[in-house]
């Protein structure tokens, strides 16, 4: 790795997106490739291992989601409503589909090759992306904030703490509806790589992991975090990103404070926290290897229009035992 | 002083010299406090301990053990609790906590260094003090004029720490001269000092176990209070009202100043060392919180004493949304 490394930070992508970044993934398959989307209306394809900017893909409006299907393509979203996929080896894009209203988030369900869209226009969208179908618009309650598919469950995060959680081969009922176990808006939801639940993070500096099945509510729990004591008063601040390490699955949480935590879900405890960087962590992502965690430091609009550090993107080498929890629960 | 009275004893910390009600507090204490790697958080038991991890998962040489107390910051002793002590500090805090006996060789330092004047101005002040505080706590007594019979317990608690030297341990505490005890103004002898121990709670404590003071040096001065003793408020969670005119407890400058060398991000741990330091002298003894730091790190309880700002607080509209609005975002067909 080449240029500037900031003591303790990772580290820094020399080319990083010139507003804010509102997404960053890295590829399934190879472990050095990270898609970023942002408000430049770029969407940006890096290779972090020799900190190359491989590829640009300029929109009409604001990106706000990305993600990859295999190691070749990958598919973007944003304010222009549309669903839109790019081979990772071309320029150029392909419009899918569309919503309603701009589409806040995109991932790929692996088990039936669909790409799952939640927009603001209340849907959630389904697309084939072998034939640039659409395979159905689902109403939800709210606006969709966030959503994370594991196998074949999808969890749909959206305004009014409504969270509903659906069989993607079932798209038309949904298999529960529920509201957050946190008491303010939910910022994002992940779920769990066993599949046995998710995790989802709210404005109100909180974490709560809940499990799917409903007989056993009472394993979920909530904890705080990214807060901050000045002069007692206690700052509160949004967890933005939540991203699980591929194989131990733990997970790591980024918040408006700046701050990225690495947590153990199954033992309940804090396994890590960096030192603090230079604003809000919009995304996470950690590699298909869970070697590296790239973190997105790039201010959030929590305070409106203001003056903030620039947008920033820093590569964390992770040692091998850095994310490992203490004891894995009984398989 | 002997080995039975010490079995009474409080556990405390070597570290910070700062007392528990349960060792099980005492142990989470250093793991927060003392025994933590100041690279990535986590908890070791013993100094030793970090000391291994800081080398081995860091590759850094770890000296210093945080937050202790100046002189006993090494981490080459090796302390679980209250085992690995060493016993000239047992002794030492223990005839500080009890302030028994020992007392002859402070009074003959403060009371030697008074001018005729001060001691008549400490009267002055230690009588309103006395009107001002019914219960006739007992810190100032000492100085101005030492306590008489009735009133032994916490007062030679506090005057022992006052006059840490004669105890033979000055290094540790970084005992400042015996000049600030007496300022000019001659009001209130006890000034808060980093590296003092907690007040609050030990002091209370002390009664019990503190042998009652030898009975000796002129009367009292007038109490509006006679002799009121003073176990009847034994646990007494207000700091003693003599010492009002001080920041109340004063060990808060003393836990929140060897922070220096420690832990950029610790304040951003939930909860729970905060907890400790926050609720410790104002609660009780039986309740300064002993169980929450059981799962320190990811403790969802918390004093919800501090006012409460959420930099996000719309609680319907996603920052993103609010950011779209902007013009500069503004999306255009074609």
């Amino acid at each position: 790795m080449a240029t500037s490394t900031t003591a303790n930070l990772g580290f820094e992508l020399s080319n990083p997106p010139t507003d804010g970044i509102s997404s960053l993934q890295f590829s399934p398959e190879n472990p050095s490739l990270l898609l970023t989307a942002s408000w430049d209306k770029k969407i940006r394809l890096y290779d972090v291992s020799s900190d190359e900017l491989r590829q640009e893909w300029l929109d009409k409006a604001p990106v706000l989601d990305i993600c990859f299907s295999d190691g070749d393509h990958g598919f973007s979203v944003g304010l222009d409503r549309k669903l839109k996929s790019m081979d990772l080896n071309a320029p150029g894009q392909s419009v899918i589909g569309s919503h309603e209203d701009a589409i806040r988030c995109v991932e790929y369900a692996k088990r039936t090759g669909q790409i799952i869209t939640g927009s603001w226009d209340k849907h959630v969208g389904v697309w084939d992306p072998r034939t640039n179908a659409s395979l159905g618009k689902y109403a939800q309650p709210a606006k969709v904030f966030s959503l994370d598919v594991v196998d074949y469950t999808l969890v749909v995060a959206m305004a009014g703490r409504s969270v509903c959680i659906y069989d993607i081969r079932n798209m038309k009922e949904s298999l529960q509806c529920r509201e957050s176990a946190l008491k303010f808006m939910t910022r994002a939801v992940r779920c769990l790589p066993n599949g046995e639940g998710f995790a989802s993070g709210s404005i109100e500096g909180r974490i709560a992991v809940e499990v799917f099945e409903p007989a056993s509510q009472l394993k979920k729990y909530a904890f705080k975090c990214h807060r901050q004591t000045v002069d007692g008063v206690d700052y509160v601040y949004a967890v933005n990103a939540l991203a699980f390490h591929p194989s131990f699955g733990t997970f790591a949480s980024g918040g408006s404070d700046g701050v990225v935590n690495v947590w153990d879900g199954y033992n309940k405890k804090r396994l890590r926290q960096y030192p603090r960087y230079p604003t809000s962590i919009s995304s996470l992502s950690f590699n298909c290897d869970g070697s590296l965690l790239a973190v997105a430091s790039s201010y959030t609009y929590d305070e409106g229009e203001k003056d903030h550090p620039p947008d920033s993107i820093f590569i964390r080498s992770l040692g091998e035992q850095e994310c490992k929890p203490k004891s894995m629960p009984a398989a | 002083m002997g080995k039975k009275k010490r079995k009474e004893l409080k556990p405390w910390c070597w570290y910070c010299d700062r007392e528990f009600e349960d060792e099980k507090v005492l142990f989470d204490h250093q793991r927060i406090k003392h025994f933590k790697c100041t690279e990535c958080g986590k908890k070791l038991n013993t100094a030793g301990g970090m000391v291994v991890h800081m080398d081995q998962v860091h590759k850094m040489k770890c000296m210093t053990v945080s937050n202790a107390l100046p002189g006993r910051e090494s981490t080459d002793i090796e302390i679980f609790g209250m085992e690995g002590v060493p016993e000239a500090d047992l002794q030492a805090h223990y005839d500080k906590v009890s302030g028994g006996g020992q007392r002859n060789k402070r009074a003959k330092i403060d009371v030697s260094a008074l001018t005729p004047d001060q001691i008549k101005q400490q009267m002055e002040a230690f009588k309103q003090q006395q009107q001002m505080a019914p219960y006739g706590a007992p810190a100032p007594a000492p100085y101005g004029a030492p306590p008489a019979g009735p009133f032994p317990g916490p007062a030679p608690g506090y005057h022992v720490q006052a006059g840490g030297p004669p105890y033979g341990m000055p290094g540790p505490y970084g005992m400042p001269p015996p000049a600030p005890y007496m300022p000019p103004g001659g009001g209130y002898p006890y000034s808060p000092r980093p590296g003092m121990p907690p007040a609050g709670i030990p002091q209370y404590g002390a009664p019990p176990f503190g042998a009652p003071g030898p009975h000796w040096g002129p009367p009292r001065p007038p109490m509006p209070v006679g002799g009121t003793p003073l176990p009847p408020r034994p646990a007494g969670p207000t700091p003693p009202p003599p010492m009002h005119p001080m920041p109340p407890p004063p060990t808060q400058p003393a836990y929140s100043e060897p922070p220096a060398g420690a832990v950029s991000y610790s304040d951003a741990i939930p909860a729970v060392p905060e907890v400790a330091a926050v609720t410790g002298p104002t609660i009780p003894p039986p309740v300064s919180g002993p169980e929450s730091p059981v799962t320190p790190s990811m403790s969802t309880s918390k004093a919800g004493s501090a006012s409460i700002y959420m930099v996000y607080s719309d609680n319907d509209v996603s920052v993103e949304e609010k950011r779209a609005l902007n013009p500069k975002y503004a999306f255009s067909e074609n």
